[in-house]
């Protein structure tokens, strides 16, 4: 093997993807799957389905990834991925008919925690109770606010890479981010300095 | 009472619409010429009026202060042509109000990006190995579909 996987920029190991490289793919899905499960968290896919959605979208991606014309595209490709098969699940489950389960529904909970490392025990309380207010303060956003807040500020995509993941323009995007900063500063204003 | 042909009681109907510059040119003239003979019709005519002009200023303000703050949210993102980044600086040096909006936009991007760090930081996933095994169990699977297929012309 003439390169190095780990140091590889991310638009080689897509080209090399492309051409069948199995190895450079599965340094692509191992680099992008906890961007697809963050974004899915913070977009308030359900718990006990954020794996499965996981899995389902990055196999849509190893599998269509000969598709994509311009690796440089990739992020905004992801995105529309990550969107689509997100919002199909969420319109399949609206459609079909809600399932009464009648067993006790506390044994089959499926307790979801993302593993915590901060040391100090107060400023976990203090992280966690954040956590909380910025995940329910994205939650309240519009969705197409939600989408572009969460591609600019958790995944660092340019106006340019969203408007491309949302079918819009910049102007629109421009207007999406600011508005939910405006909305997020409002939510958020007892933890802003 | 009846004037320009039109009742006070019409006038009601009509006021919003010609506040709003909605009516026909004909009907236009009817409505003023009724109102400048008609003190009551007159009197409710400029409170509406007052309101209407006070909410739309108010609009106007709203707007023109949003689209400060897009620019500003853009200019904390580094997305605005150098041009536009001039201008801001310029207006951030000579607006403490500004560069408060600035502060702020900045301390929440920080907060979020943090938070966001930090929640995820020790996260371990492992899919690649499963993503690529079911890809290959799939393509195998398709194989031999087309291999038993293929025959069967």
């Amino acid at each position: 093997m003439k390169y190095d996987n780990k140091k590889s920029n991310l638009d080689e190991l897509i080209e090399l993807a492309q051409k069948g490289d199995l190895v450079a793919l599965e340094e692509v899905i191992k680099r992008q799957q906890k961007t697809v499960f963050a974004t899915l968290y913070y977009l308030n896919a359900k718990p006990d389905e954020i794996m499965d959605l996981t899995q389902e979208i990055l196999f849509k991606v190893a599998k269509n990834i000969k598709k994509l014309k311009n690796p440089r595209t990739f992020k905004s490709w992801l995105n529309q991925i990550i969107i689509n098969q997100f919002y199909d699940t969420l319109r399949k489950k609206q459609k079909s008919v809600k399932k009464v389960c009648l067993d006790n529904q506390e044994e089959n909970k499926v307790n979801f925690e993302i593993p915590d490392f901060a040391s100090n025990p107060y400023q976990k309380v203090l992280d966690k109770e954040l956590e909380h207010a910025i995940k329910n303060s994205i939650y309240k956003l519009p969705d197409p606010f939600k989408a572009a807040i969460i591609m600019r500020e958790l995944q660092g995509l340019s106006y340019e890479e969203i408007a491309q993941a949302t079918n819009s323009n910049i102007g629109t995007v421009k207007s999406r981010i600011a508005r939910a900063r405006l909305k997020l500063q409002e939510y958020l204003r007892p933890y802003i300095s | 009472m009846l004037k320009g042909n039109l009742t006070c009681e019409d006038i009601s109907r009509l006021i919003l619409p010609y506040i709003d510059d909605k009516l026909t040119e004909q009907k236009r003239n009817r409505v003023a010429l009724h109102l400048r003979n008609c003190p009551f019709c007159m009197e409710k005519y400029r409170i509406i009026k007052s309101l209407f002009d006070k909410i739309k200023q108010k609009n106007i303000q709203r707007a023109k202060k949003f689209q400060q703050y897009k620019l500003l949210s853009a200019y904390c993102d580094k997305e605005v042509t150098e041009n536009t980044k001039h201008n801001i600086e310029a207006s951030l040096a000579l607006s403490c109000e500004l560069t408060q909006r600035a502060i702020k936009i900045n301390s929440l991007r920080k907060l979020l990006n943090t938070t966001f760090e930090k929640q995820f930081e020790g996260l371990e996933l492992n899919l690649e190995k499963t993503i690529i095994q079911r890809l290959k169990e799939e393509k195998l699977s398709y194989k031999i579909k087309k291999f038993f297929n293929f025959p069967s012309r």
